[in-house]
Parts: structure tokens; C-alpha cells; sequence
């Protein structure tokens, strides 16, 4: 099905996605927002679609999809605590919103079409609790900042959610800007309805002895490809990030996760964990790049995938590109069917089949969400990142 | 001579097409202990969990009746849930999920004239704590994953802990005293002995008489190559130690 040097056909898309209906949606906008969006949606028009020829692209067929459908671009809901709208914010123009390390045709349109703009910004030495949470209209973008100065410390909780089941699209965008000795924890959770093609970047810049937590969960969509981008561009950063995916039905997960390790003394730690049912299809390339110069780099990278049906299938795919001496660079990853030993054990103990996969799930998800934080005003997030991949997983007791 | 708890009836159990049980016959009452000795691959761990209904062990021949019902070509959940319960010989590590939320889910499954019993998270505490005193498991055992980077030890005495909090009518333990240091194995014999009262069976599998110092059974069965060879009271453990099983094996 995959064949590289191909190129995507074009997604057939309906009238909303017009510079007329760009210009009709945003007349009240101040001049230079009309002019940002403007810019964007000529260069949407003027580039290409990503082509199969890509490398990261070539595992996600993007030829079932069709956005004829859509009769309006925005709208949504957008629910925020601790952030503030861009263009609200005095800081706004000079922070001029997230830019992508890479366009490309998603990227553009979100900016062309994106409302509600998120921007949390953290003075030096302060301290922040940020929640986001975004309610999808058919096609949505969210996009988000989120500053730290230098410092400072921040939580920030973004929910992607939709609970329609019908065609839609989100094409998202987050840049984390994290200063010299700031400590962050971004966590995501992407729970889109089942029809949903999601097309997202999140991209996270360190500057010396900061220190970053990403967890990044998927579970909702049909079609998620997703590139997470960490550079530690300053000695002694620290990332973790925590990956947890779940799919069911004919669900497509496709994650591109990249750690580029710029600066000496930098140290990563990925961890993925995907749990599929059904016929779902997850792809993984976790790719670690150390840079000359970064020496006493130290990367690990770990995947597992759980298979819960003969049908699904998942890829990890590790790429360590390593350009210094010097450096501690690691992966492994594993791919597997349900234990029947510990189903026995837990069945042996008067778990029906269903009750004992579903713990035995979400044992599997723990490592990586005991990442998420939790207590006191955040204690719903553990059990909301949980409950969100759990109930695509349901266990055997539903599905028969 | 108290109910019969559980009739092992010429059995017969293949696994992965090779025949592994031959034709076994047990017979557990109330207020009785068994214990099962046999060589290494004689088919002990097969026999106890072909009882509890592991997948792979397929029954070709025979039945497996507990309290009256054939509970043969039952599910091995609905098993556990009607008293059966089984010691692992090794328990397997569960990541991920602690030992807390395990045994809290199990106590959940439990029946009792086939009616959910409610147990209140207080209870449950209580009986939990009380429990682990009497095997000497420390607090930390409960938010460490299902046996995972457990010792030997540990994970016996975990299994053990869930058969004191799930009260089974009928309990086999496999080589449950193996991995244990004389300490361990003192006060796992002991807390089986409080067990073992008038209306349950346990059946103990077994390859030590130290075991039986403590625990008293009140029959032994040798299993030998899927059969059950000799059968006697405490004393055939004693003959075991002097005559080993090949010799035994060829006077039957
Ligand atoms: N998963 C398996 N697949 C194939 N054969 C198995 C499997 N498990 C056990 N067997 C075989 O079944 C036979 C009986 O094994 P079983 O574990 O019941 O013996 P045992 O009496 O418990 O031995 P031990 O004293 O070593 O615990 C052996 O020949 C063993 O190789
Ligand atoms: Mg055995």
C-alpha cells in the first residue's frame, strides 16, 4: 500500500476553505491578525501536499480523506485557566503566536483559520496552573504558546476533545519556549471524535538546565499523525516525555517523535506506550539526534506496544543519527500480545476476562502516566488521561 | 468424615496435544489436607491448574466436580468465584498494577451462595492489615506492582495473603513452602494450619517433608509420569525422603 515516491493526492476540499471565507470569518479582526492570516493561507494554497516520497510521511495514507463536507472552518469552544487569548495579551505581537520549526500545509492552514489562540506566558521566577481545554466545531486549530522565563515554573493541561463521530479535522499547533532553569510539565490529551483526521504538532525549545515533562496522550481521531520535536539547545537540559496511545476500530496513529540534543550535558528519557484493539494501526519513529558538541549526552528511548487482537499492528521504529563521541545513547522497544499467564493469574483470582485485561491495560499505561501530575487542584488528570485510553480499550466483556 | 469439597475424576488433561494427566483420582473433604509429591515434570503444577481451569491444559478425559457442581467446562473466573483457589508455583509479575488495587478487585469477584459480596474499603483495610501482621508482609508490599521485582519469598507470601483475604472453600497450593527461608516457611505453615478448619480442603503440592513438619496432611498422594502411583497418610512423605520416587515408582 505504501509506495515511497508517490505523491499524496490532493484531500478534496469544500468552500470553506476560501480566502473568501477567510476574509468573511475574521472582518472584525485588528489589521495585522488579518494580514498574519492572510499571509498563511496564501502560503497554505502555494505548498504542496505532504507527498508519500517523504520519509515521515510514507506510512499515512492520507488519500481516504475527504473535507468536502465541511461547511465552516473554526468555532469550537475553548475553555482557558491560566492562559490568556493571544491578541489579548499586550506581549502578543512581539511573541507573534507559536511558529513551526517546519511549515507545511497543516501547519499553514493553522494559522490561517485558528481562533482561540492560547498564550501562557511565565514571568521569571514565577509560577504558574494553566488548563486548556478545546471543544472541536468540524474542522478546528487549536494553537498554543506557552513562555517560560527564565526560572519559572509552569503546569499547562491542554485537552483536544470532540465527541462527534462525523468527518472532521484539527490541524493543531503548541510551541513550549522553555528559558534558562524553568521547569515545565505539558501534558496533552487528545480524546477527537472518531472521524476526526488530526494532524498536530507540539514542539518544545530548551534553554540551559531547564527542565521539561512532556506527557502526550492520543486516543480519540481516525487518523492522528502527530510530530513531537524536543531541541535542547542549552547545557544541562532535562526532558522526559511520556507517550500513551490507544486505538480501536481501523484507528491510525502515526507519532514522529524527535529529541535533538544540541548542548553538552543534555538528557532525554522517551517512553511510549501504545495499547491497540481492533484493526487499529500505530507507527512510532522515535529519533534521537545528537548534535557535534553535544558530548555527555545521555538519551533513552523505549517503546511498547500491546496488541489486544490479531488485527491491530503496531511499528516502533528508533533512529539514533549521532554526530559526538562521548555520549549515552539507548533504545529498545517491544511488541506483544495480551499475557496469558497474567490473564490466567488475574482470572484465577475471580476477574472475569474483561476485568483482568482492562488491569492488566492499565498497568501497562502506569510507568508513563504516573508522569502526569497530579494532586491537589490537578488530581483529575491521572484519572481523566486514564479513563480517555481506557474507554476506546474497553475489554473483552463489550467486544465479546 | 466431613463434605466432599472436590473430586478429581479420572482425569485426563493434554497440553499443547501432549498427554500430561493419565487418569487422576483425588478426593478432598471438608476439614482435610492433601498433599501431592512427585518429581520434577510429574505433572503436579498441571494437575492443580487444570482444577482452576488454565486454558492450555486441555481436559480429554474425566471430570472436576467442587461442591456438587462439574465445574470441567467452566471459565477459570467462575471458578475462583465459586471457592476454588489456586497458590501459584510462579506468580506472575503484573507491572503496572499495584498489589492494593489488585487484591481490591479480587475481593470484589467474591460470592457468596453465588450473591456479590459487598465489602466496604474500610473492611477491607482491616482485614488486609490484619492479614499481612499474621504473615509479617510490611505496608510498602501494598503499592509495589503484582510480584513484580518480587523475591521468591515475597511472592509466596503474596499468595498466600490472597487466600487468607479471599477465603476459598478449596485451596491448592503449588510448592507454596519452595522459597522459603525456615522463618517463612514457619509462618506460612502456620497460617495455613489456621486456615485449614473444619469446612475447607487444601491441597498442598509439595517436594519437601520440611513442609510437612509443620503442616499435617491427612493424605499423600505420589504423582508419578501423570499418574497417581501411591497414596498413603504422613508417613509415605517420610518413605519418600528414604526410597525416592523412581524406586516407588516401579514397586507400584
Ligand atoms: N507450557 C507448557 N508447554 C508444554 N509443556 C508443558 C508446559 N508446561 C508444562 N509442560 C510439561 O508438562 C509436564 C508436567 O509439567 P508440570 O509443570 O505439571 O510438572 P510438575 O510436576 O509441576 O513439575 P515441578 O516439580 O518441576 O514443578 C512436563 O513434561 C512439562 O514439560
Ligand atoms: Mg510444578
Amino acid at each position: 500500500m505504501t509506495m515511497p515516491g508517490t505523491t499524496h493526492m490532493p484531500i478534496p476540499l469544500g468552500s470553506a476553505f476560501s480566502r473568501e471565507a477567510l476574509e468573511a470569518r475574521f472582518r472584525d479582526e485588528p489589521d495585522w491578525l488579518k494580514t498574519r492570516r492572510r499571509l498563511a493561507w496564501e502560503r497554505f494554497e502555494s505548498s504542496p501536499w505532504p507527498s508519500r516520497a517523504d520519509e515521515e510521511w510514507r506510512r499515512t495514507d492520507l488519500a481516504r480523506l475527504d473535507y468536502r463536507g465541511i461547511a465552516r472552518l473554526g468555532g469550537g469552544q475553548t475553555t482557558m485557566d491560566g492562559a490568556a487569548l493571544f491578541g489579548h495579551a499586550p506581549e502578543s505581537c512581539e511573541q507573534a503566536g507559536p511558529r513551526p520549526s517546519r511549515e507545511t500545509k497543516f501547519t499553514a492552514l493553522n494559522e490561517a483559520f485558528a481562533e482561540a489562540e492560547a498564550l501562557v506566558h511565565v514571568a521569571p521566577g514565577a509560577t504558574r496552573l494553566a488548563s486548556i481545554v478545546r471543544r472541536g466545531g468540524e474542522a478546528f486549530f487549536p494553537r498554543t504558546l506557552v513562555v517560560l522565563e527564565e526560572r519559572s515554573e509552569a503546569v499547562v493541561v491542554e485537552v483536544e476533545e470532540d465527541d462527534s463521530c462525523r468527518s472532521g479535522l484539527c490541524s493543531g499547533l503548541a510551541e513550549l519556549r522553555v528559558g534558562p532553569g524553568a521547569k515545565l510539565t505539558y501534558v496533552r490529551v487528545q480524546v477527537l471524535g472518531e472521524g476526526v483526521g488530526n494532524f498536530d504538532t507540539i514542539q518544545a525549545t530548551l534553554k540551559a538546565g531547564s527542565d521539561v515533562t512532556l506527557v502526550v496522550a492520543n486516543a480519540g481521531g481516525q487518523l492522528t499523525k502527530q510530530f513531537v520535536e524536543a531541541s535542547l539547545v542549552g547545557e544541562g537540559a532535562r526532558l522526559g516525555l511520556f507517550g500513551l496511545t490507544a486505538g480501536a476500530r481501523s484507528q491510525h496513529h502515526d507519532i514522529q517523535a524527535t529529541i535533538v540534543h544540541a548542548a553538552p550535558s543534555t538528557t532525554s528519557d522517551v517512553l511510549y506506550r501504545t495499547a491497540l484493539r481492533g484493526r487499529a494501526r500505530s507507527v512510532f519513529v522515535g529519533t534521537i539526534q545528537v548534535k557535534k558538541g553535544a558530548s555527555k549526552t545521555d538519551a533513552y528511548e523505549a517503546s511498547r506496544n500491546l496488541l489486544l487482537s490479531k488485527e491491530a499492528r503496531a511499528d516502533s521504529i528508533p533512529r539514533l543519527e549521532i554526530e559526538t563521541d562521548d555520549v549515552r545513547c539507548g533504545h529498545a522497544s517491544a511488541t506483544g500480545p495480551l499475557d496469558e499467564e497474567q490473564l490466567f493469574y488475574l482470572m484465577s483470582r475471580g476477574l472475569t476476562a474483561g476485568e483482568a485485561e482492562n488491569l492488566i491495560v492499565e498497568g501497562f499505561f502506569a510507568d508513563a502516566l504516573t508522569r502526569a501530575p497530579g494532586g491537589g487542584e490537578l488530581g483529575w488528570v491521572p484519572d481523566f488521561v486514564r479513563g480517555s485510553l481506557m474507554r476506546v480499550l474497553e475489554g473483552r466483556d463489550r467486544h465479546g | 468424615m466431613g463434605e466432599t469439597i472436590l473430586t478429581i475424576d479420572d482425569l485426563h488433561v493434554q497440553v499443547e496435544g501432549k498427554p500430561i494427566l493419565r487418569g487422576v483420582n483425588l478426593e478432598v473433604h471438608a476439614g482435610e489436607i492433601h498433599a501431592v509429591m512427585g518429581p520434577n515434570g510429574a505433572g503436579k503444577s498441571t494437575l492443580v491448574q487444570a482444577v482452576l481451569g488454565h486454558p492450555r491444559c486441555e481436559v480429554t478425559g474425566g471430570r472436576i466436580v467442587f461442591l456438587g457442581t462439574d465445574v470441567t467446562g467452566m471459565k477459570c473466573d467462575e471458578r475462583a468465584r465459586r471457592g476454588l483457589f489456586l497458590g501459584f508455583q510462579n506468580p506472575v509479575a503484573v507491572p503496572g498494577v499495584s498489589v492494593a488495587n489488585f487484591l481490591l478487585a479480587a475481593m470484589g469477584t467474591r460470592r457468596v451462595d453465588g450473591q456479590p459480596q459487598k465489602i466496604s474499603i474500610k473492611e477491607f483495610r482491616t482485614a488486609l492489615k490484619e492479614k499481612m501482621a499474621q504473615l509479617g508482609i510490611g505496608d510498602s508490599f501494598l503499592g509495589r506492582s503484582v510480584n513484580d521485582g518480587f523475591s521468591g519469598g515475597e511472592r509466596k507470601r503474596l499468595e498466600v495473603l490472597q487466600m487468607l483475604m479471599l477465603g476459598p472453600t478449596m485451596a491448592l497450593l503449588d510448592e507454596t513452602d519452595s522459597g522459603l527461608d525456615i522463618d517463612a516457611l514457619k509462618t506460612v505453615a502456620g497460617a495455613v494450619n489456621r486456615y485449614a478448619g473444619s469446612s475447607v480442603g487444601v491441597l498442598l503440592v509439595t517436594h519437601y517433608q520440611r513442609l510437612l513438619g509443620f503442616v499435617k496432611p491427612h493424605r499423600v498422594h505420589v504423582l508419578v509420569d501423570g499418574c497417581v502411583v501411591r497414596r498413603g497418610g504422613p508417613d509415605l512423605a517420610l518413605d519418600l525422603e528414604s526410597v525416592g520416587y523412581e524406586q516407588l515408582a516401579a514397586e507400584a
